[in-house]
């Protein structure tokens, strides 16, 4: 098994494209959104007055987790070029399992999301001492919204049967959840339902709110709420794949 | 044997892929599977390797019984991919090592292993290139190179030579050989009849599903080849000579025309020596060729159909 989970591991960590948009590309943009919230606050004069290590961190927050959900592509990637191409009979005819492969494939791409989460905090609390009050339970929120976001990835590639088709919508299920919750352009009034879906209930919206409870009112219970409803989806999600995995063999 | 198939059916939908198939593999053979796109070959080959279930009929390799996933059987088997199946982000060095880990070689074995296979594909000097950089040929050739390292005892190689340069197919076709002579049993599938000709030692003929006919080459070209027809410009012709030829044993019909003759003979019966012997005598000869029966005929005679006919994968 470590065989393959360093195979799958070194192939995701090497990759230029991947180094760019999971690695260099977010801790860029946490570091210039931060940057920016110095100035307007600067501008306002409200310097001194806010605490801005915790503004850095709900910055840092928000670019995270729209990173660890643009991870649904680490775990296909691979995916479709390995076994929806001729390669899969090449590795189905190993003594290898099918499941062995998946399993690397999904220990390798969990393990850089998450380093591409805790990098993008590491560089925002080195530079602008952006702080959690209780680190264990923040990352127990990225850790679980990042195992919902891998097996969401999983789902995609069952569903999807080209790479070009399920990198779109990624896209598309990425950035319509992140600006409808209002973590982008602020907040957007869709009406009632729509405003409770997109701000509480999706996958994201319920991560940026633990983690919101945590940073800014230190309330664990309330944060450990929301990220027990990640685990529900977790839960649902993995269901569904077992589904679709036995329906539709790859 | 070191496998056999029994009576396989194997449908996709309406299409009868494998219509009752029965083929052997002899330990040490290099069998070829000749057949047109589409005949099967390639389905019959991936029941072979385990790799897709069958509706019925039976697989032994090994003398075990062949599954979907039997690790055992897989250990012992290696498989080169029509298409270049090696990883273009991996040096061919990575990709030889990985399959040797895969298939559960390690440390100084699997090492040696891959130096090895470097050295017999040929791209020791290229081991920490990345395949992306190489030729056709040498991708080709670590391809087959991937398939090698865990030493199989049978070889499965579906048309290992598809889109190359003759010299590429020539060296490849060259390691097959070698391979078989290191103790590998082959099965190289191809719609390439000089292939077959070239090194395997029986054929088998596929078409719609099925072996139409098996054996080897002399004896498949037999089946069909009867006689022999014979060409000859003499430079002198002559009714002595005519006369002569048509007086040797086995000779069913000699036409004059001008200085062409065009001779029917019974199939290897030598005359093609006594014929130029008696030519020789008679002034010399400007040119001659004995038209022999090919794979090609064989199948042609088998189904009505050539071997090239439609280019959809199997």
């Amino acid at each position: 098994m470590t065989t393959t989970i360093r195979h799958y591991f070194k192939r995701i960590a090497t990759h230029p494209l991947n180094l760019l948009v999971f690695i260099l590309l977010p801790v860029a943009i946490s570091v210039i959104n931060n940057e920016v919230l110095n100035v307007v606050i600067d501008d306002a004069g409200a310097g001194g007055i806010i605490d801005m290590s915790v503004q850095y961190a709900i910055v840092s927050a928000i670019i995270m987790v729209m990173f660890a959900f643009f991870g649904l592509s680490l775990i296909y990637d691979l995916l479709y070029d390995d076994f929806k191409s001729a390669r899969r009979w090449r590795l189905l005819a190993s003594p290898a399992s099918l499941g062995k492969f998946i399993a690397s494939n999904a220990v390798a791409s969990t393990v850089v999301s998450l380093v591409s989460s805790a990098l993008i905090f590491l560089a925002n609390a080195i530079i602008y001492d952006a702080y959690v009050p209780n680190l264990w339970a923040f990352g127990l929120i990225i850790f679980v919204f990042t195992i919902f976001v891998q097996i969401m990835g999983m789902l995609l590639f069952l569903l999807i049967p080209k790479k070009g088709t399920a990198e779109a919508a990624t896209h598309a299920i990425v950035w319509s959840t992140t600006i409808l919750a209002g973590n982008m352009f602020g907040t957007i009034n869709l009406g009632t339902a729509l405003n409770f879906v997109f701000q509480r209930a999706t996958p994201n919206a319920l991560a940026t709110n633990a983690i919101f409870n945590l940073i800014i009112e230190n309330d664990i219970s309330q944060a450990m709420i929301y990220t027990g409803f990640i685990g529900i989806y977790v839960i649902a999600a993995a269901v569904i794949v077992a589904i679709v995995a036995r329906r539709r063999p790859f | 044997m070191i496998a056999t198939m029994k009576n396989l059916v194997k449908r996709y939908g309406d299409t009868m892929a494998l219509d009752h198939l029965d083929l052997n593999v002899v330990q040490g053979e290099i069998l070829g599977l000749l057949g047109p796109n589409g005949a099967g070959k390639t389905t019959a080959i991936r029941s072979l390797a385990g790799l897709i279930p069958v509706d019925s009929g039976d697989i032994q390799v090994f003398g075990k019984k062949q599954h979907i996933n039997n690790i055992d059987i897989k250990r012992e088997m290696g498989l080169v991919t029509q298409e270049i199946t090696v990883f273009s982000d991996l040096s061919a060095r990575e990709n030889l090592r990985y399959f040797g880990q895969i298939y559960g070689l390690k440390g100084a074995d699997l090492e040696s292993n891959v130096d090895r296979v470097l050295a017999f594909v040929g791209l020791t000097e290229h081991a920490k290139k990345r395949p992306k950089k190489f030729s056709g040929g040498m991708q080709r050739r670590l391809n087959i190179g991937c398939a090698l390292v865990h030493r199989p005892k049978l070889l499965i190689m579906d048309e290992p030579t598809v889109g190359i340069d003759p010299q590429s197919r020539n060296h490849i076709l060259e390691s097959v050989k070698k391979i078989a002579e290191e103790g590998t049993t082959v099965i190289y599938t191809t719609h390439y009849m000089e292939e077959v000709q070239a090194i395997c030692s029986r054929i088998a003929i596929m078409d719609t599903g099925r072996v139409i006919a098996e054996g080897s080459l002399e004896e498949l070209v037999g089946r069909i080849q009867h006689e022999d027809t014979i060409r000859m410009i003499a430079l002198t012709p002559s009714d002595a000579l005519t006369d002569e030829i048509r007086a040797i044993s086995g000779v069913k019909s000699v036409a004059v025309n001008g200085n062409n003759y065009c001779i029917v003979s019974g199939a290897d019966s030598g005359n093609l020596n006594r014929i130029m012997e008696i030519a020789m005598r008679h002034g010399g000869i400007g040119n001659i060729s004995a038209d022999k029966a090919t794979l090609e005929d064989v199948f042609l005679t088998l189904t009505g159909r050539s071997l090239r006919d439609g280019e959809e994968g199997a």
